[in-house]
C-alpha cells in the first residue's frame, strides 16, 4: 500500500498481531483513499448500487481481515490490488446468490486470490452460528472473540480482569463447551453435518 | 487440566498453527489412525469458523464507528472552510484591484510620455476575423463533423464568413473561456447512481410464439450484460405479440445500458405515451436519467420532465426524483 508510514509488510504484520495494532491497521485501511473509490467504481459499473458498493466495501474488509490472519495471502500482488481482486470475486458470488450473475472472465481477477466463496461459511450454518453465540452469553462471547483473534491467555485474563492465565485458559474452554453443547443440542445442525 | 482440555488445547494449537513443523506431523499421523481425533479436529475447524461471526461483528461495529468519526470530523472542516472561505474572497479581490490599478497606472503613464502612439493604432489594419478564437460550447452529445472556424483562412482581407461573424471578439474571448471547462456535479455518476436495476427488472414472458422466444433470448444476454446481443436479438420482433411494451422496455434499458442513451430515448417516450402501468412511470423516469445522462446539454427536457415527474406525489419515482433534484441543488 502507498502509504508515508506504513508498508504491506508492516500492515500484514500489525493485522497478524492482533489487537489494538490489528484495529489500527484495519482503520486506515478502511480510510485509504482511493481504496473504496476503487470497488465502489467496481460495484456501480457492474450493475450495483450505491449501497451494495457500500457493503461490498465492508464485507470485503471482513474478509481481507481473515485472509490476512490465516495467512492465505501469499504477497504475489500488492495488497491493494489483492483487496480490489477480493471485492470483485465477493461481488460475483453476491450476484450469483441474487440471480444476476454476470459471466466475468477469470482474467479479470488476479489468479493468485482464492474466491472468497471457498471461504465463506454457508448461510444455514451461518444462521445456526449466530442463534448458538446468542445464547453463550455477553461474557463468554468477548472472551472468544478475542481467543479467536489469537490474544494469548495472559492478555485474555488482563483485558477480561480473570486472576491468571489459568483461570482465563478454563473460561476460555467451559465457554467453548456451551457453544459446542448449544450447536449439538440443535437438531438442525446435526441434520447439516449428516448431509 | 484434565485430558479433553489437553486435547482440546492440542487441536486448538494445531488449528491455529502453533505446533512446531515435526509437531504438526506428528499429529497429523495421529490424525490419520485415528478417526475419533479426525472427527473432532474437523468439529474444531467447524466451530471456529462459527466464532470468526463473532470477529465480523466487532469489525463490522468498528467500520460504523470510523464512518461516525469521519461524520463529525466532516462538520468542523466544512465550519474552518466557512470561516476561511469570506478572508480568501477578500485576499482575491484585494489581488484583482491591485492588478487593475496597477494596469491603469502603467497605461496612464504611457498615454502620457507618448501620445503620437495613439495615431499608429488607428492606421493598424484591424485583424479581427483571422485572429478571434473558436471559442464554442462542447457538444456533448455528438461531436461535429466539421468546424469553419478550424479551417486556415487563405486570405484574412477576404468577406467575413458567417461563422466567424458568429465569434466572440476578442476582447470577450477571455471571458467566454472558463466555459470551455464546466465545473459542476458529475452528472453521468449520478445518473449511474439513482439507475438501479431492481427498479427496472424485466420479466419473462411466455413461450408462446418466435417473438416470446426472442425476447427471451434477449433477456438473457441482457441479464448477462451483453446489451449488445439483446438489441440485435429485440430488433427484429419489435412490434411481435402481445408483449409489444416489454419489448420496447427491454430495448429502451438494453440501450441505455450501453450507453445509447439517445437511441434509448424514443422507446422511453412511446413507453410513457401509452400510459401503461406500471411501465410509463418507470419508462418516464428512465428518459429522466437519459437526459440526466446527456446534461448540461439536454437540461432544458431533463428539467421539464424530472418536474412533471415531481407535479405527481403518487408516481412511483417521485421520492427517487426529490432525492435527485436535491442532490443536484
Amino acid at each position: 500500500m502507498a502509504n508515508t508510514n506504513w508498508t504491506d509488510e508492516s500492515l500484514i504484520a500489525d493485522i497478524q498481531r492482533g489487537g489494538s495494532a490489528r484495529a489500527e491497521a484495519l482503520k486506515r485501511l478502511y480510510q485509504l483513499p482511493g481504496l473504496r473509490e476503487s470497488v465502489y467504481r467496481h460495484v456501480l459499473q457492474h450493475g450495483g448500487s450505491q449501497q451494495d458498493a457500500q457493503d461490498m466495501f465492508q464485507e470485503t474488509l471482513v474478509l481481507f481481515d481473515r485472509n490476512l490472519r490465516e495467512g492465505r495471502f501469499e504477497g504475489k500482488s500488492a495488497l491493494r490490488t489483492y483487496f480490489v481482486a477480493i471485492a470483485k470475486w465477493h461481488w460475483v458470488t453476491v450476484r450469483r446468490q441474487q440471480g444476476r450473475y454476470t459471466e466475468l472472465s477469470p482474467a479479470q481477477y488476479d489468479g493468485e486470490v482464492e474466491s472468497p466463496e471457498a471461504d465463506t461459511i454457508r448461510s444455514e450454518y451461518r444462521e445456526l452460528f449466530q442463534e448458538a453465540l446468542g445464547q453463550i452469553g455477553e461474557r463468554c462471547r468477548e472472551l472468544l472473540q478475542l481467543y479467536q483473534l489469537d490474544y494469548s491467555m495472559e492478555e485474555i485474563a488482563q483485558k477480561m480482569q480473570y486472576g491468571s492465565s489459568d483461570v482465563a485458559k478454563k473460561e476460555a474452554y467451559r465457554c467453548r463447551m456451551r457453544f459446542r453443547e448449544i450447536l449439538e443440542n440443535n437438531p438442525q445442525f446435526a441434520a447439516l453435518r449428516n448431509t | 487440566m484434565n485430558t479433553a482440555e489437553q486435547r482440546f488445547d492440542q487441536i486448538e494449537q494445531y488449528l491455529r498453527g502453533l505446533l512446531s513443523r515435526e509437531e504438526a506431523a506428528a499429529f497429523e499421523a495421529t490424525m490419520a489412525a485415528d478417526p475419533d481425533l479426525a472427527a473432532l479436529v474437523q468439529q474444531h475447524r467447524l466451530e471456529r469458523q462459527g466464532l470468526e461471526l463473532l470477529v465480523e461483528r466487532d469489525l463490522l461495529a468498528q467500520m460504523r464507528a470510523w464512518d461516525r468519526e469521519s461524520a463529525q470530523q466532516a462538520p468542523a472542516t466544512a465550519t474552518r472552510r466557512a470561516i476561511l472561505r469570506p478572508i480568501t474572497v477578500l485576499w482575491r479581490v484585494a489581488a484583482v484591484l491591485s492588478l487593475a490599478l496597477l494596469g491603469w497606472w502603467l497605461l496612464r503613464d504611457q498615454s502620457l510620455s507618448s501620445p503620437e502612439a495613439i495615431p499608429t493604432v488607428v492606421d493598424t489594419k484591424p485583424e479581427i476575423r483571422s485572429k478571434a478564437p473558436s471559442v464554442r460550447k462542447p457538444a456533448p452529445a455528438r461531436p461535429k463533423t466539421s468546424s469553419p472556424s478550424t479551417t486556415p483562412a487563405p486570405d484574412t482581407d477576404e468577406e467575413p464568413s458567417d461563422d466567424i461573424a458568429e465569434q466572440p471578439s476578442p476582447a470577450a474571448a477571455p471571458e467566454t473561456q472558463p466555459s470551455l471547462a464546466p465545473s459542476g456535479p458529475d452528472y453521468a455518476a449520478l445518473g449511474d447512481e439513482f439507475y438501479r436495476d431492481r427498479d427496472f427488472q424485466p420479466a419473462q414472458v411466455g413461450k408462446g410464439d418466435a417473438g416470446n422466444s426472442s425476447y427471451n433470448q434477449a433477456l438473457d444476454s441482457y441479464k448477462n450484460g451483453k446489451f449488445g446481443d439483446a438489441i440485435t436479438k429485440l430488433r427484429p420482433q419489435l412490434n411481435a405479440g402481445p408483449e409489444t411494451i416489454q419489448r420496447k422496455e427491454l430495448m429502451a434499458h438494453s440501450l441505455y445500458k450501453s450507453g445509447q442513451f439517445d437511441a434509448a430515448i424514443p422507446y422511453f417516450r412511446e413507453i410513457m405515451s401509452s400510459g401503461q402501468s406500471p411501465y410509463a412511470e418507470r419508462a418516464e423516469w428512465a428518459l429522466a436519467l437519459s437526459l440526466l445522462q446527456q446534461m448540461p446539454a439536454k437540461k432544458p427536457l431533463f428539467d421539464r420532465v424530472l418536474a412533471g415527474i415531481l407535479a405527481n406525489p403518487r408516481h412511483a419515482f417521485y421520492r427517487q426524483a426529490q432525492s435527485l433534484q436535491n442532490r443536484l441543488q
